[in-house]
């Protein structure tokens, strides 16, 4: 087997939209090790985001491989499957539309730890206060609902949920790309911390390069369901090889020293 | 030479939940004609409601106290013929059901006294102009046909189907890929600079606003904390709220971090 964490071989996904079949995943293989931050990137309607799915088995690929911890995730039955997502954990965008917005921050906890079989009722409580300690809000936190809490709060209560199975990957869908700067500085540093204590692996699929230059290890770039390019990431985005790389790299708005109307 | 829009003591509250919520204290702003202003916060900054006070569009229940005058144009301006306004999300401003064309051209009709035959015509000129392929078929097609990038270059060309002195653009391409968005900025640019019109260029982003400002305008809790040309506000920021943005930007940009 595989020495990879996620070792992904030839998937493939094919959709039908308005009568027409449209290829999101056209024959991607990748590896992720432990511990490490591969980021994909892409414009929209790349597959990136159809990419993190299959992989959390979201959605069936049509053809392919997922090696996950050495078993084959397309392969398992559904007590197997459950074992596994304890293991494999995703945060996305926007967690207010992930959670029911009436629960608290405690149940928003409490749920994966309850599905997983992770401590008695009594024990419970002592864990969800560890975990939100952990992402750096006061255990105080857990009675409020989750629409009470700000944008960032919530994100941290989202990683929180993430974490609580003890993962060995995260996919992390745009994840910080809603978060105002200030608010993503300090979450990118928490993603970090986190990686460095548990040696979790990320999946970082986002649009920005400016952030995946700054987090990722490697970075993968994506364009009509294929990888066309995959590197380092300070590499790729110093000196992108493909022209989707040099596209996405040419678009990311830069600062300007000098005002529009000087410009030649 | 006098201002385009003047903006003096502008203030705005807003009740929530039996309280009242200050979104705006006392900004004084001006935009000169054919000038680009970019105005840029995070969330609850907002920047947003000024855009809205601009337009006057903000929902009869706010508090606004102070003044928005238009000193060039001498008289209260008109939505759709004075000022032109581009949202974020462009399938939630253009109507399911009509077509792109008779969208653009109901602009036209209605602020520029155009019939139906010639606003039709413009609508097609129009899609010409914001770069959309084959503008005498696709103006037929219906905004779900679209892709959002395409939907917001529509919502651009009838935002601008009344000749508006002022283009309001407020975070119009947060929603779509790197790729897109610089097209559609660098559409804007264009046209705000072939018809000489003044822009108010609203977004999170400062990086993306120096590239499209002759000024900016830094927002943050309702207050304006700093405004100035953009090379110098980018080089040399004189408030510690605009360097901790600045220093939080994530670019491309070869920094020690």
């Amino acid at each position: 087997m595989s020495a990879h964490l996620l070792d992904v071989r030839d998937l493939g996904k094919r959709f039908s939209r308005n009568g027409r079949l449209v290829t999101a995943l056209d024959g991607i293989s990748l590896t992720v090790a432990r511990g490490e931050t591969l980021a994909l990137v892409g414009p929209s309607g790349s597959g990136k985001s159809t990419l993190g799915r299959a992989i959390l088995r979201l959605i069936e690929p049509d053809r392919g491989e997922i090696s996950f911890e050495g078993k084959n995730l397309l392969g398992l039955n559904s007590a197997d499957l459950r074992a596994a997502r304890a293991r494999l954990q995703m945060v996305s965008q926007d967690p207010q539309a992930a959670f029911n917005p009436r629960a608290t921050v405690a149940r928003v906890i409490d749920d994966p730890l309850r599905i997983h079989g992770l401590g008695s009722r009594t024990e419970r409580p002592a864990m969800i206060a560890r975990l939100l300690e952990r992402v750096g809000l006061s255990p105080d936190l857990h009675r409020r609902a989750v629409h009470e809490i700000s944008g960032g709060q919530r994100q941290r209560v989202a990683i929180a949920r993430a974490i609580a199975t003890k993962p060995s990957l995260i996919v992390l869908d745009e994840a910080v790309s809603a978060l105002d700067v200030s608010v993503r500085g300090d979450i990118l540093e928490l993603l970090a911390d986190l990686q460095r204590d548990e040696n979790i692996a990320y999946l970082f699929i986002s649009h920005d390069l400016g952030v995946v230059r700054a987090v990722a290890h490697r970075v993968a770039i994506m364009d009509a369901g294929r990888i066309v390019e995959t590197g380092d990431a300070r590499t790729v985005v110093a000196d992108p090889q493909s022209a989707t790389g040099k596209a996405l790299v040419a678009a990311v708005p830069k600062l300007r020293y000098r005002a529009a109307t000087e410009k030649a | 030479m006098k201002p385009m829009l003047s903006i003096r003591g502008l203030s705005v509250a807003y009740r929530r939940d039996g309280q009242e919520v200050v979104a705006l204290e006392a900004i004084d702003l001006d935009v000169g004609a054919g000038e680009k202003l970019a105005i840029i916060g995070e969330s609850g900054s907002g920047k947003s409601t000024l855009a809205l006070a601009v337009a006057g569009l903000l929902p009869a229940s706010a508090k606004v106290a102070g003044t928005v005058e238009w000193p060039s144009l001498g008289r209260a301006p008109v939505n759709g013929r004075d000022i032109g306004f581009v949202f974020q999300d462009p399938s939630a401003s253009l109507n399911p059901v009509l077509s792109v064309g008779e969208q653009i051209a109901e602009v036209a009709r209605t602020h520029r006294g155009m019939d139906w035959r010639q606003a039709y015509t413009l609508a097609e000129e129009l899609l010409g102009r914001v770069k959309l392929p084959e503008p005498a078929i696709l103006r037929r097609a219906y905004p779900h046909q679209l892709s959002g990038g395409q939907k917001q270059r529509v919502a651009i060309a009838a935002a601008i189907a009344g000749k508006p002195q002022l283009l309001i653009v407020d975070e119009a391409t947060s929603a779509l890929d790197t790729i897109v968005q610089q097209d559609i900025v660098a559409l804007i640019r264009q046209l705000a600079d072939e018809d000489g019109m003044s822009l108010l260029f609203i977004t999170h982003d400062i990086a993306l606003a120096s590239e499209i400002a002759d000024r900016i305008a830094v927002f943050r809790h309702g207050r304006l904390v700093e405004v100035g040309d953009t090379g110098r506000l980018i080089a040399s920021p004189r408030e510690a709220y605009t360097q901790g943005l600045l220093a939080a930007h994530l670019g491309l940009e070869d920094v020690s971090r």
